[in-house]
Formats: C-alpha cells, structure tokens, sequence
C-alpha cells in the first residue's frame, strides 16, 4: 500500500512543496511530514481518487501551520548546481528549451505564494478550479482572481520566451 | 473590435467563461491578433512548467526511502503498542480475576456461622459421627496448689485453644477484718 502510494504521488508532492516552501530541505521534510500525517489519517480518506488533492491539502496545511508558527514566509526556489538542466536532455524533451524551462520555472516561484500555488496546482497538476480551491481552503473566485494574476505577470515576464520554435497545442 | 472582451482572456484559458461568452470571446479572437497571441503565450508557458518541473525536478531518490523508513517505523511501532495493550489487557484481567476470588474468599461468612444457619438435619440426613480423636496430653506450664479446697470454688472456662486453660476462682470465705491501726497483737 505505502510502495505504490510513493511511487505515484511523492514526486508531485514534493514539487508542490518547492513551491510552498521555495527551499530544497524543506521541501523534502514537509514532503516527509505530509506522507506520515496522510498515513495516520488514511482511514479518513473515503474517495481513492482523491488521494492526490488530499495530500495536498495535507501539504498546504502543514505548511500553513509551519508559517504560522515561525512567522516567516517562504523562499525563491534556488536551483542547487546539480538540479540544473544536464548536457544531455531526456529524450522526450525536444521540443522544450531548457532555457526557457528554467526561466519559466524561476518566474513561477518568484510570483506572490498564493499566485504561485494556485497556478502550479493549474498549471503543473491540470486540477480543476474548484479542486485547487479545496486543497488551498480558498474560494473559487479567490483561485480564478490568483490565476488570473499570476498568467498577467508571467506573460509579461516571459515576453521574449515565447517565440514561434515552440510549437503550440 | 471589442476591446472590453479581452479581458475574459484569463477567463477563457482557464475554462471557466460561460458557454455564451466563451462563444462571443471566440468571435472576438478573430479580430483581436493581440489575444490570440497572448493566448498562444499562456499555452506555451503552460506546457513549460508543466513538462519543466517534471524534468528539472525529480524527487531525491533518498526522500522516498527516508519517507519508506519512517512509515516502517511507525507501523512497527503501533504494531509494538498494540502487542502490549493486549498484553496490559490481559494481564489486568486476571489480576481483577484474581481480586475477586480472594475478595470473594475473605467476605464470604465464616464456616461456623454458616453451619449455626442451617437448618437442623432430619433423621434422614443425620450421617453417624466419627468418634473424636482425644487431645493430645499437654503438660500445664503452671500449676496452682490450694491448700484448704473449701476455700474457694475454681470454675474453668471453655477456650477454643486445648493448650489454655482459663479458670475462675471465687473465695468461700470471708476475709477477716483488718485490725485497728496502733494497735500491735
């Protein structure tokens, strides 16, 4: 039970917890954290296809309480040297720059934490408005005002990013 | 062209425009180059950060064991505590079972009382009784000598212990009265 629970969902929680968090350590520990709480809450948990908004919402709060407690807000996500992209890209990445991918990244986490949280969840994990609104314990309105926003700064952020190499969907 | 309909762009990337504005939106884009570019914009940072931070950012292959480790640990734990629940149970159990017997034993009545309770036996019930051991001689530790046996009347008292004997004395005769202080016989 634990093994395919990992497998399938620590990668995602962790990337969400870069973006509450915007450091590597804490990420991995509130990843960690999250995982222990999901497992004594497990029974609470009726609707298996929920798992992966359920951890995040474990996440979000955990984190929340942890900001709470500490007064501090978090950080820019700081790429460590051996995170970069390497030399030679994956081979499904062609049409991506990884340029591009990392600036991409670095205006996401340079946006306000909530704009950031709310357009990771949309844009990184595709969930829906009102999923996003459960796990971040906002109202609907208050994610699509956050998505709104954070799309604005981004396209002007990325303004040069985006050109015709890219092919769209 | 509508200027005011550029601003449902957020709206209609997100999905969320209603079914009749998504319809007037969509006739607005072709006019508007500038949404369909900006548009085209959101798709491809979308799609960014959507296939980036699954490349760029894979979890630390020693957080998932770490992760693994500790839920070992907390399952083996609550298996432990578990164990020696049942354990305390168990042994709480019997410790009330044995409390009971010995309260049981101490306030039950005593056995004599509870033959004085019963009911005589008819002729029936009557079992022939076995003839009784004599007692054991013991010899008196202390011995009392009355020199003029009319002196006085001894009464022994029944005891449950055969090693004691209690006894009465009354005196038979009167004590003479005492003589005049002075006066020497």
């Amino acid at each position: 039970l634990v093994k395919p629970l990992l497998e399938e969902y620590a990668a995602r929680v962790y990337r969400f917890a870069l973006r509450l968090t915007g450091d590597r350590h804490r990420a991995e520990d509130l990843t960690q954290e999250t995982f222990l709480r999901a497992w004594r809450a497990r029974r609470r948990l009726r609707e298996p296809k929920a798992t992966g908004g359920w951890l995040f919402r474990i996440a979000a709060n955990l984190w929340r309480d942890e900001i709470r407690r500490s007064h501090r807000g978090p950080n820019r996500v700081n790429l460590a040297p051996d995170d970069q992209p390497s030399a030679k890209p994956p081979p499904d990445r062609g049409v991506l720059d990884r340029e591009d991918v990392r600036r991409a990244i670095e205006a996401m986490d340079d946006l306000p934490p909530r704009q950031r949280e709310v357009l990771y969840l949309h844009a990184c994990e595709e969930f829906p408005i009102e999923q996003i609104a459960e796990c971040l314990g906002i109202s609907s309105d208050a994610v699509k005002a956050s998505l709104s926003l954070a799309r604005k700064r981004m396209r002007r952020r990325l303004d040069d990013v985006c050109q015709e190499r890219f092919p769209t969907k | 062209m509508n200027f005011a309909e550029c601003e449902h762009l957020d709206a209609y990337v997100g999905g969320w425009l209603s079914d009749d504005r998504t319809v007037a939106f969509e006739a607005h884009l072709n006019d508007c180059a500038a949404c369909r570019e900006e548009i085209r914009r959101q798709r491809r940072i979308d799609r960014l950060l959507r296939e980036g931070t699954r490349q760029l950012e894979p979890i630390p292959s020693a957080l998932v064991d770490r992760i693994e480790g500790q839920l070992g640990v907390i399952r083996r734990r609550r298996a432990v505590g578990a164990a020696g629940g049942t354990a305390c149970a168990a042994a709480l159990l019997l410790g009330v079972g044995l409390w009971l017997t010995t309260a049981g034993y101490r306030t039950s009545p005593p056995l004599e009382v509870a033959v004085e309770k019963r009911p005589s036996p008819t002729a029936d019930d009557r079992q022939p009784v076995p003839p009784q051991q004599p007692p054991a001689e013991v010899q008196p530790s202390t011995e009392i000598a009355m020199v003029d046996a009319s002196t006085a009347i001894v009464v022994p008292l029944k005891t449950s212990d055969p090693n004691v004997s209690i006894v009465w004395i009354y005196p038979t005769v009167k004590p003479r009265p005492t003589e005049p202080a002075g006066r020497i016989p």
